[in-house]
């Protein structure tokens, strides 16, 4: 006797397959959902510790993560084991892919910044010329935004700014402090938008407060843990996908789940290592081309604030100012943000002290500190891709991914223009500059790679309609930022929500 | 394995087999629960000093000298040397790459001159290794030395927001 066929099968838990499950199971539609990672008990899984009692007393373990910056020891066993799960790159390219294999996946740690895209990003290419529109547009998604953001708690202001658009917000009336009104006003003067930040509240905003429980309570979800997606398997005679083999972490052991429907929500390069893996919905050849991020200059501009007053801190956004009007930048397309925060005191690398010295200096500086990091736009170019590399095996023997990308001069041209026009900013707001450089982090580290499952209007250059549906296979959905066209600079987890949550509305009015 | 030692050995197996046979479940003497045997404990670094074993002596002694110079004891702030710091840093480099054990290996090798720490910031590296080792050692001094048990405790006296206190993710199966 066999296990009965399941009504859908999302792989993966995190935003996009957690906002699918709480959609689906709300409809009474029955979801057994796989994630690669075990499912923690939050209560147990951390405890507080004094960083001078942990083994390399804060340092972490050398060598442990050579790719993932954000770990640190206290949250080392948080990411993905590079070690178990290696990939490959050209040596002189290096990709930082950066992972998460837990119940909730990387909505557990996120940074939970919420900016909605606009159609400076939905319809880009009718503005630049540059790379393809989304077969969406601002007006599709919206809806879906108004829904996602209460459901995520986001608070921020809304400031009618057209790249931005307004959000259906708890508003956030706090009052900023001097140094960051001071530099709002250098801000006006100098014609660059700035706004609050627009975050999701909460102890926990993540998959498994927000989506998942929602989702258990209907009865109709099943949350299979430890459960590592090796390939997606379709019927010879339909083409269609009927089901997805799985391998159990721990012993390796080989099942497989019978589906009507599979929803692809892995995150983003792990969905399409799945999809190439399976040799399906590929008859584009794009699947796996166009990989892009955003770029990031980590204080791009350090500087004090030589007369900061009591209550220090404070932070805020500015978004993208450039090339949206008629007056175009010469040296590059599309923009860049920034965010910006003020309070503490700067690193003691920026000051050339030692000794007596450097500590006098620092106490002087205490709480003057601010800083900008740039977050740009990353152009969409096919030969920025992933590749199935058959030799690079994990410790399950599934074939891992090998990267072929580089930025551009427009992103090297971006960088630039956002170091300048920051240090001008600062300098109107009476600033002291410390330090300033355009040097953006390495391809992938950003973790907000997207792109490779691009959705389009046409399937020939395209692998999604505009549903979030495979243009080959009309019973597999790709709901993560796989399917991206283009980015912008806004962080992208809301837009993955939105697209979950209008890629679940299709498929639950009757597609399969 | 030496005939004495086989001898204890055969004269010890039967007396743990014929205790096994004869075994008695203890009766409890009180009522002891599962939460009593959670026992109070110490870490090393409280009851024993760190051997410093990568660096030789002179490279030590050059060590101790520069994290001295990096972050003194100012006031009732500990510094470098009481936060331990170069042994702890002899542990930290011994277990790192081979090019940061060179960076740091022909850094304390190199003739003592602590001008390169006064130029002014930029984002690269210093071309010259030795500046480049000096920026790394101000880093790793500072660091180690405000997540150090001793510094913390300082600071928090005058800062009750420093605590040293992170969460810390455990392992997961």
């Amino acid at each position: 006797m066999s296990m009965p066929t399941h009504d859908v099968v999302i792989i993966g838990s995190g935003a996009s397959g957690g906002m699918m499950a709480w959609n689906l199971c709300r409809r009474g539609i029955k979801c057994l959902m796989l994630d690669a990672g075990p499912a923690l008990d939050l209560t147990r899984a951390r405890t507080p510790r004094k960083v001078y009692d942990l083994p390399y007393r804060g340092f972490g373990r050398p060598g442990r993560f050579p790719h993932v910056t954000q770990a640190d020891e206290f949250n080392a066993n948080l990411w993905l084991d590079e070690k178990q799960n290696p990939y490959t790159t050209d040596p002189n390219d290096p990709f930082y892919w950066v992972r998460v294999r837990l119940v909730g996946g990387k909505t557990l740690i996120w940074g939970r910044a919420c900016w909605r895209l606009s159609d400076h990003e939905f319809a880009g290419r009718d503005k630049d010329g540059f790379g393809e529109n989304w077969p969406i547009r601002y007006k599709d998604l919206a809806p879906y935004y108004d829904k996602v953001e209460p459901l995520f708690h986001v608070a921020g202001r809304n400031e009618g700014f057209e790249q931005i658009p307004d959000g259906n917000l708890l508003p956030d009336t706090s009052a900023d402090s001097a140094s960051v009104t001071k530099f709002i006003a250098a801000c006006k003067l100098k014609g660059v938008p700035v706004t609050k930040q627009r975050r999701s509240t909460g102890a926990l905003a993540s998959s498994v407060n927000l989506l998942l429980p929602d989702a258990l309570k209907t009865g109709n979800l099943t949350i299979v843990p430890n459960a590592i997606a090796r390939e997606i398997s379709t019927d010879r005679n339909t083409g269609l996908v009927n089901g997805v083999s799985f391998l159990d972490r721990h012993s390796g052991r080989e099942m497989h789940a019978k589906a009507r429907v599979v929803v692809v929500g892995a995150s983003c390069l792990e969905s399409t290592r799945l999809l190439l893996n399976s040799g399906i919905a590929n008859s584009s050849g794009v699947l796996g081309r166009y990989l892009f991020d955003q770029i990031y200059v980590k204080n791009v501009v350090q500087a004090i604030v030589p007369d900061a007053k009591a209550p220090f801190g404070g932070s805020g956004y500015i978004p993208r100012f450039r090339n949206l009007g008629k007056q175009t930048h010469k040296k590059f397309l599309r923009g860049y943000a920034y965010d910006f925060g003020s309070g503490g005191t700067p690193n003691p690398k920026y000051f050339p002290l030692y000794g007596g010295a450097l500590q006098r200096k620092l106490a002087q500086v205490a709480n003057q500190s601010f800083s900008m990091t740039t977050m740009g736009e990353v152009l969409a170019r096919a030969e920025n891709r992933v590749t199935i590399d058959k030799d690079c095996k994990d410790a399950w023997g599934i074939p891992s991914l090998r990267f072929d990308c580089r930025y551009s001069d427009n992103e090297r041209e971006m960088a630039i223009d956002s170091m300048n026009t920051a240090e001008e900013v600062c300098h109107e707001a009476g600033f002291q500059v410390i330090g300033k450089h355009a040097h953006f982090v390495p391809f992938g580290e950003s973790i907000h790679d997207l792109g490779t499952c691009r959705m389009g209007a046409d399937p020939k250059t395209s692998v999604l309609n505009q549903w979030n549906q495979s243009h080959d296979i009309r019973n597999l959905y790709v709901v993560d930022g796989s399917s991206f066209v283009s980015g912008g600079a806004q962080n992208p987890t809301l837009t993955i929500l939105a697209l979950a949550l209008r890629a679940g509305d299709h498929l639950a009015s009757g597609a399969f | 394995m030496k005939r004495r030692d086989l001898l204890k050995t055969a004269a010890v197996l039967p007396a743990i087999a014929s205790a096994q046979q004869n075994a008695v479940p203890p009766k409890p003497t009180a009522d002891r629960r599962e939460e009593d045997a959670r026992l109070d404990s110490e870490t090393p670094d409280a009851v024993a000093d760190p051997v410093h074993k990568f660096f030789n002596a002179a490279q030590f002694a050059v060590l101790v000298k520069l994290s001295d110079a990096i972050l003194p004891r100012i006031g009732e702030t500990p510094g470098a040397l009481d936060a331990r710091v170069p042994e702890f840093l002899d542990f930290l480099i011994g277990r790192s790459s081979a090019q940061e054990q060179k960076l740091y290996r022909d850094g304390l090798d190199h003739a003592f001159d602590l001008s390169p720490l006064g130029e002014p910031w930029t984002y690269e590296d210093p071309r010259d290794p030795y500046a480049r080792f000096l920026r790394q050692a101000k880093h790793d001094v500072l660091t180690a030395a405000i997540n150090s048990r001793e510094w913390i405790a300082a600071v928090a006296k005058r800062n009750p927001a420093v605590t040293g206190t992170g969460t810390y993710w455990l392992p997961t199966e």
